[in-house]
């Protein structure tokens, strides 16, 4: 029987040059990592190779990883989207057409176990309950790349509306969240 | 003679506004450039409120990726990232030195080796001893520069007329990005860069200040592994007007002569 070892264990593992660690790894978070990258750059060609780059960055940072600055899905989550985005600004400059869409699609859970579907029901209730404007200002930052003021010019709103809708959004996904505990700002 | 003050008096105090907001909109990428590099000064200068918030927020954010429908992924991507990975390391680990107690028993004159192979390994034992030793305290170098430019750096973002310039990739190093933080009251600046290339033996980073058309020599540096360097620099200059970095012959050069590959201007704080 093939014993899976915790992601942090895993990090450890592949910092001190494990390779079968990385392989654990990529298996436990490809299928995350992969959509969100697919979501941004919207070429599956692009997104094979910002997705090797992640993992890569992932192998060669692992002695980096700080337990105490977020979890390893929240690192290999932000080291995806900031290796998507840098994909996609890249295509920008080279004049390639890049849609700009809101996603209306979210998922049709498939993960997994059991608590992993029911996490991940309560976090797309969450998002589908979040008010329209909410969600496509957050959207628009997230997976776009948008920065606040270029938000503000894109859709006519003005900067202090956006800051507050983004701001509230994260905040009521935050109160979705199940099981953790949150300390006063 | 009064008493010295107390090192909490004298620290310099951390201006704390705007960063909460900051600290919620950055982890979905929303700041603006000159918000983004202030952000990332003050995280740098220490501020674990900053650092605790934003841990929490980049959980809420990666909800985002959690509720996107399932792509499919390549069944051969996870044998490219291997091999990729391999030929990194083999090309990586060519000049590391074998454990000596291996293979060497498969042998049949092993007998005859058997004094020279445990002096070696008696040998490897001192070697590896002193490598510890070297490596600790080249650990204890690394963190006392580190936390010298902690203090540099702290010093710098207190100051209330500090200007930032964002450095923008060219040329070679398209991905690369960079900020700088200066202080004019201390004629000094605080310079990160990532995503620089790694350069050939012989080769160094120049980082450089324009005020006007001269540019001045702000110090020589190199980038780790995953091209990312940070540095402290002092130059008898108020307020430059542009900031770029170049490839010159290790060392640095008096004046530019090689590509740049990093370039910005301030921007009035």
């Amino acid at each position: 029987m093939v014993s899976i070892s915790p992601p942090v264990t895993l990090i450890n593992e592949m910092a001190r040059g494990q390779l079968t660690a990385l392989e654990q790894f990529y298996d436990h978070y490809v299928q995350l990592v992969y959509n969100l990258v697919v979501r941004i750059v919207r070429n599956r060609a692009d997104a094979d190779e910002v997705v090797q780059e992640v993992f890569l960055q992932t192998w060669r940072e692992a002695s980096r990883y700080d337990p105490s600055r977020g979890t390893p899905e929240a690192w290999v989550v932000m080291l995806a989207r900031s290796r998507a985005i840098d994909a996609l600004r890249s295509a920008r400059r080279r004049g390639e057409r890049v849609e700009t869409r809101l996603t209306r699609d979210i998922a049709d859970p498939t993960p997994a176990d059991a608590s992993q579907l029911a996490n991940r029901r309560s976090m797309t209730g969450a998002l589908g309950e979040l008010a329209t404007a909410q969600r496509e200002l957050l959207e628009l930052a997230y997976y776009e790349g948008l920065t606040q003021t270029e938000i503000a010019a894109r859709t006519g709103l003005p900067l202090g509306t956006v800051k507050t809708r983004i701001r509230s959004g994260l905040e009521r996904l935050r109160q979705a969240l199940p099981g953790r505990e949150w300390a006063t700002p | 003679m009064g008493d010295a003050l107390s090192p909490e008096l004298t620290r310099p105090t951390i201006p704390h506004e705007p960063f909460d907001e900051w600290s919620v909109l950055a982890t979905v990428g929303a700041l603006d450039e000159d918000e983004r590099i202030r952000f990332d000064a003050h995280l740098a200068a220490g501020c674990d409120r900053c650092e605790e918030q934003l841990r929490q927020y980049r959980e809420v954010a990666t909800t985002l990726a959690r509720t996107l429908p399932d792509e499919p992924v390549p069944s051969d991507l996870r044998g490219r990232l291997m091999a990729r990975v391999t030929k990194e390391n083999q090309a990586s680990s060519t000049a590391l030195p074998r454990d000596p107690s291996r293979a060497i028993w498969r042998r049949p004159w092993a007998g005859a080796l058997v004094a020279a192979g445990l002096v070696g390994i008696v040998a490897w034992g001192i070697y590896d001893t002193r490598s510890t030793v070297q490596r600790q305290q080249a650990s204890i170098d690394r963190l006392q520069q580190e936390l010298a430019e902690q203090k540099a750096l702290t010093s710098l973002v207190s100051d209330t007329d500090t200007d930032v310039a964002a450095l923008r990739g060219i040329g070679v190093a398209e991905r690369a990005d960079g900020w700088v933080v200066w202080s004019p009251a201390h004629r000094r600046g605080y310079l990160v860069v990532h995503n620089l290339p790694p350069l050939p033996p012989g080769r160094q980073y120049q980082f450089w200040v324009k005020v006007g058309p001269q540019p001045m020599p702000a110090g020589v540096f190199d980038v780790d592994a995953v091209g990312h360097a940070a540095l402290v620099v002092t130059v008898d200059t108020e307020r430059p007007d542009v900031f770029a970095v170049t490839v010159e012959q290790a060392g640095g050069a008096p004046a530019p002569s090689g590509p740049v590959v990093l370039q910005g201007s301030r921007q009035a704080g």
